[in-house]
């Protein structure tokens, strides 16, 4: 009867499934990724000529990253939520060596992270045929370009996954934590970039979308931009590890 | 037999001592009330046996070893610590589920608890349904699921009914007389009375009193309900005032 890392992973997997949160998440994913490649399509932000393009394709394609703003926040509930909701206490109770807990949030947040990534592929590549076929243009759902777009967003979706149980381990408040993850997001890593452009394209929002085959003047290449968003990944994560010592108090 | 021990434990949070330099030892087989006002330091005391909150200095031991250094803490120590460590959208018996296969305990287990605590009838309905003394119940058998040595309980009674301060009367009796050590907090003394064979009170992190309730009513006796009440406030608010 004790704690071992593959029974900590099944009942962070348990948490994750027993609660009906994580299924509104996965399946709202699917929706804004569907809603915002709609939007650009047919707002004609991408003009219907440009939709064959190789940097038209990878525009749209490229919405799909943006379900990664909502597997940072269930990134997020799987370590902030403990708090919030005081289960932290049992969870800390059953394995007091809290970087082993750590590891099994980071574990489950992979899975999770996985499927969300597939449903945001999915939603993407769906959405991209549909209205190709609506308006005309020829789409070929096998061509290069279209698998890195969709393999990097999911990509991208898992990684904000794990990014998020990183930033809820290191902020507590759940709320305060997503909310400073959105004003980063929005707002902090924008002026950044705007501020010092060669700075940004390091970012991790910026990796991430560059990770999901985003186009963009001086952005480093898709792998290294992956490599650098996993770099983000480890240090925030050792971080959440050297934080998981403070006092449970909530 | 596991007991409880405090080795001088202080601790601060900033410039607040919760608690100062306590020393104390919980044996088994007894039901010990921990008695103190709000913000007395029971709870950041608590919190220290189940190494959730790190001592300043000095050393919280079950069965003389740090709760960190437990190789089954699940089986040493069951712990409630207040009635809202639950997710309101997760079921009684998938919390049990998470802790059961977290440390490892056998799922048959689960059903057990649930029969020990009465709450089977209500074990698959969304925790967010519940009454307050139905999370009391299910925080007991989330504690009791690895048939701990130790039970601590932090406020128990809060937000019983009568029927279920009774109930839980009669279970801290039933686990203490298996020779099990059960350390219950409280800020009233009526609540206890009845129950514990020994009180420990504590007031602005100090221990102000260590013995049975005949001690503490002096002369007048434990029958006195007066004399008990004003011994336990003057140990109290009455140092403080």
């Amino acid at each position: 009867m004790t704690a071992t890392l593959g029974g900590l992973v099944a009942a962070e997997l348990i948490k994750l499934t027993s609660i009906r949160a994580v299924r509104w998440i996965l399946l709202s994913i699917g929706l804004l990724v569907a809603l915002m490649m709609s939007g650009v399509i047919f707002s004609g932000a991408v003009p219907p000529d440009e939709l064959s393009t190789e940097s038209g394709m990878r525009l749209v394609l490229a919405h799909g990253s943006l379900g990664a703003v909502l597997t940072l926040i269930l990134g997020i509930m799987i370590s902030a939520g403990e708090y919030r909701h005081g289960t932290a206490v049992d969870t800390f109770a059953t394995e007091p060596r809290r970087g082993r807990v750590l590891l099994a949030k980071l574990a489950a947040g992979s899975a999770v992270g996985v499927v969300a990534g597939l449903v945001a592929a999915a939603a993407s590549a769906a959405t991209a045929a549909i209205w190709y076929a609506a308006k005309d243009v020829p789409l070929d759902l096998g061509s290069a370009v279209v698998v890195r777009s969709v393999f990097g967003m999911a990509l991208a979706n898992l990684l904000f996954t794990l990014l998020g149980v990183a930033v809820g381990g290191l902020i507590r408040g759940q709320s305060v934590a997503i909310v400073s993850a959105l004003i980063w997001i929005f707002a902090a890593e924008t002026a950044i970039a705007q501020l010092v452009v060669s700075l940004g394209r390091w970012l991790p929002w910026t990796t991430g979308a560059t990770l999901g085959n985003s186009p963009g003047d001086g952005l480093l290449p898709q792998a290294g931009a992956g490599a650098v968003l996993v770099g983000w990944v480890a240090v925030l994560s050792v971080a959440a590890a050297i934080a998981s010592r403070r006092d449970v108090t909530e | 037999m596991t007991d409880i021990t405090f080795d001088r434990v202080t601790k601060r949070f900033g410039a607040v001592t919760a608690v100062d330099d306590l020393t104390l030892q919980i044996r088994p087989g007894a039901v010990t009330a921990f008695l103190g006002p709000n913000g007395a330091g029971k709870t950041t005391t608590m919190r220290m046996v189940l190494g959730l909150v790190a001592p300043s200095s000095g050393r919280a031991l079950i069965g003389g070893r740090l709760y960190t250094e437990l190789p089954f803490p699940r089986r040493a120590v069951g712990a409630v610590l207040g009635f809202d460590g639950f997710h309101p959208g997760r079921s009684g018996r998938d919390h049990l589920r998470v802790v059961a296969m977290a440390a490892g305990i056998a799922r048959s287990r689960i059903g057990e608890v649930l029969e020990l605590v009465e709450l089977t009838g209500a074990a698959d309905r969304r925790v967010g349904t519940y009454s307050l003394g139905m999370r009391q119940r299910l925080g007991l058998a989330a504690a009791l699921l690895g048939d701990p040595e130790v039970l601590i309980a932090d406020e128990p009674a809060n937000g019983l009914d009568p029927e279920g301060i009774a109930w839980l009367r009669r279970f801290l009796r039933a686990t203490a007389d298996e020779g099990r050590t059960v350390l219950v907090s409280s800020q009233l003394l009526a609540e206890v009375a009845r129950t514990a064979d020994r009180i420990v009170v504590i007031s602005e992190g100090r221990l102000r009193f260590d013995g049975d309730l005949t001690g503490l009513a002096g002369p007048a006796g434990p029958g006195d309900a007066d004399a008990l009440e004003s011994a336990f406030l003057r140990l109290t608010i009455g140092e403080a005032a």
